[in-house]
């Protein structure tokens, strides 16, 4: 009996002390962790959820200007209509936000204000120009203008958009690609 | 000592995967936007490959049009006596295709226009007509994984030929007629019966003229005409062809043969499976050859003098730049000859205006190529 009771004497003062000392600190190192984990996972979202945004903006912005017929550049984004199509077609970057115009007058928005700001929208055109005169079974009047003989324009467009995340404003990332156009340009004719 | 019966290892193990199990899932939920950025990765990547597959088919397609070489059913040259060329195959057909084995492209022309069930990267081609004469219709699927993509563009034939002469002889500057029995001959009224027709004076005309019933030989020939006088040689070529030199030679159906010396065999063999012809040093012929056939006449362009030595019979045009055409055998031409500048003739040729046979030279020859603003994806 005696032998159970000095087995059973508990823990010193001391002893539970140096104990919730210890335990205290390798809790208080856990929830560090933990806490700088979770700044890291959402820092780390937000950063993924920003480059996903930028891309499937930029893929949208291509797939549909791979199809262009005629494009010209605006002050905030370029303005064009699909090959055969008379219908006028744009983006532009207007608050932050990328938006098409689709029909007369409507913008319709591409990116979500609310996860994305866009700080840049910009597209670059790249023009290679071939000169048809060997196929014109007449050759061009002396000094006849520029529409004479017919040029092929074999054109490219770098499409460049920058954006910060609404929540962040450091969170900061670009996306680019380069399209393409399909349907080439042709300018000017053969002497009728 | 306890009992052993205390110790419930077995419970602790399964509390031990519980909660492990809720830790994993507590992972995946925390990962879960970077679980869905690698789905949708991998399917822009389908995507990307499947409409690349179907620009592959666009290309492939224009590419085989372009060929004339004969080919089998997988696509490839094919020496067999019934094998035809891509071009007049695929138009009868529904279409071919062409899938990835193990790294390489290996394709089907059998018409039927559906690739292997276990590729993973394939496309198709669909060749049809349109109401445009000479405009083509390509449908290209391209399939990748499951992702699929569709295009579309329009082909149109830049003839070999592109305005049928009116003459059996054409000569733009002046032209004499030597020793010989050189013949002319138009007689078919329905296109016209000109015999000769030239930008300068002809003091003398060929030693056989003959043209439509009732037509007087001098009736036939058209002299001193200032139109054809006014065009330079290559306004010549270009009003015939609707392109320079440069550009007709350069495309994909010409094929070129070095004929400074006697090339009957290699033209005769050349003619069996190109019909647009260019001759770099003239065209000599030293043997009764024959080159094309009424129904699948060639088109020569001699850049050099003509020297037929044999019975040689050619359907189709020759065209020459050189004014030198010596015929020491007599030949026969079925179709039409054009000089570039003069014409120093001796010899016994006998020319046929043959409307047919140029219609079948303007009709079946020539390279294609897109036609501008046809391409869609939609």
């Amino acid at each position: 009996m005696n032998t159970t009771r000095r087995l059973q004497r508990g823990l010193s003062l001391v002893e539970l002390m140096v104990g919730s000392a210890l335990g205290l600190l390798v809790v208080a190192a856990a929830l560090l962790a933990f806490t700088h984990h979770l700044r890291e996972s959402r820092s780390l979202l937000l950063e993924t959820r920003l480059m996903q945004d930028l891309r499937t903006a930029t893929e949208l912005v291509a797939h549909n200007l791979r199809r262009a017929g005629p494009v010209s550049e605006t002050d905030d984004g370029v303005r064009f209509s699909h090959a055969g199509s008379n219908t006028p077609m744009a983006y532009r970057l207007r608050a932050g936000v990328i938006e098409m115009k689709l029909g007369d007058g409507y913008w319709q928005a591409m990116t979500d204000a609310n996860t994305l700001r866009v700080a840049s929208f910009s597209i670059t055109p790249h023009v290679d120009e071939t000169v048809l005169a060997g196929f014109c079974a007449r050759p061009c009047a002396e000094g006849s203008d520029s529409a004479c003989p017919p040029r092929q324009q074999v054109r490219s467009l770098a499409i460049r958009v920058e954006g910060r995340a609404a929540h962040d404003p450091a969170v900061t990332r670009s996306a680019g690609t380069t399209v393409r156009l399909r349907n080439d340009a042709l300018l000017g004719a053969c002497p009728a | 000592m306890t009992a052993p019966s205390s110790q419930h290892g077995a419970s602790t193990i399964a509390v031990t995967l519980l909660l492990s199990f809720v830790a994993l899932l507590s992972v995946v939920f925390a990962h879960r936007s970077v679980l869905f950025n690698a789905k949708t990765s991998v399917n822009q990547y389908r995507a990307a490959q499947a409409r690349e597959a179907a620009e592959a088919g666009l290309a492939w397609a224009l590419t085989q049009l372009n060929t004339s070489t004969p080919i089998g059913d997988d696509c490839r040259p094919s020496g067999n006596a019934g094998a035809v060329p891509f071009r007049e195959r695929a138009v009868a057909s529904t279409g071919a295709s062409c899938t990835v084995h193990g790294g390489d492209w290996s394709c089907r022309c059998n018409g039927s226009g559906e690739p292997a069930a276990d590729a993973s990267l394939a496309f198709t081609i669909q060749l049809t007509e349109t109401e445009a004469p000479g405009v083509l219709q390509l449908n290209a699927h391209g399939t990748a994984s499951g992702s699929r993509s569709q295009l579309q563009v329009r082909l149109g034939r830049l003839p070999g030929l592109d305005t049928v002469p009116p003459a059996a002889l054409t000569v733009r500057g002046p032209a004499t007629f030597g020793s010989g029995a050189f013949g002319v001959h138009h007689t078919d009224p329905a296109s016209g019966g000109l015999t000769v027709h030239s930008g300068s004076a002809l003091p003398s005309l060929p030693l056989h003229v003959s043209s439509t019933p009732g037509t007087p030989a001098s009736a036939s020939v058209l002299a001193n005409d200032p139109a054809l006088a006014a065009l330079t040689p290559q306004g010549l070529f270009a009003s015939l062809f609707r392109l320079d030199k440069t550009s007709w030679r350069t495309q994909p159906m010409v094929h070129e043969l070095d004929c400074n010396g006697a090339c009957d065999g290699a033209l005769a063999e050349a003619s069996t499976r190109h019909q647009l012809l260019w001759l770099r040093g003239g065209l000599r012929l030293d043997t009764s050859v024959t080159l094309g056939t009424p129904q699948r006449p060639v088109l020569l362009v001699a850049d050099g003098p003509v020297e037929l030595n044999g019975s040689a019979v050619i359907h189709g045009l020759v065209y020459a730049t050189h004014a030198s055409w010596v015929d020491t055998a007599g030949a026969a031409i079925q179709g039409a000859v054009v000089l570039e500048d003069a014409l120093q003739a001796s010899g016994n040729t006998q020319i046929r205006h043959h409307l047919a046979v140029l219609h079948a030279l303007h009709q079946q020859t020539g390279s294609y190529a897109r036609v501008a603003n046809s391409w869609r994806d939609f």
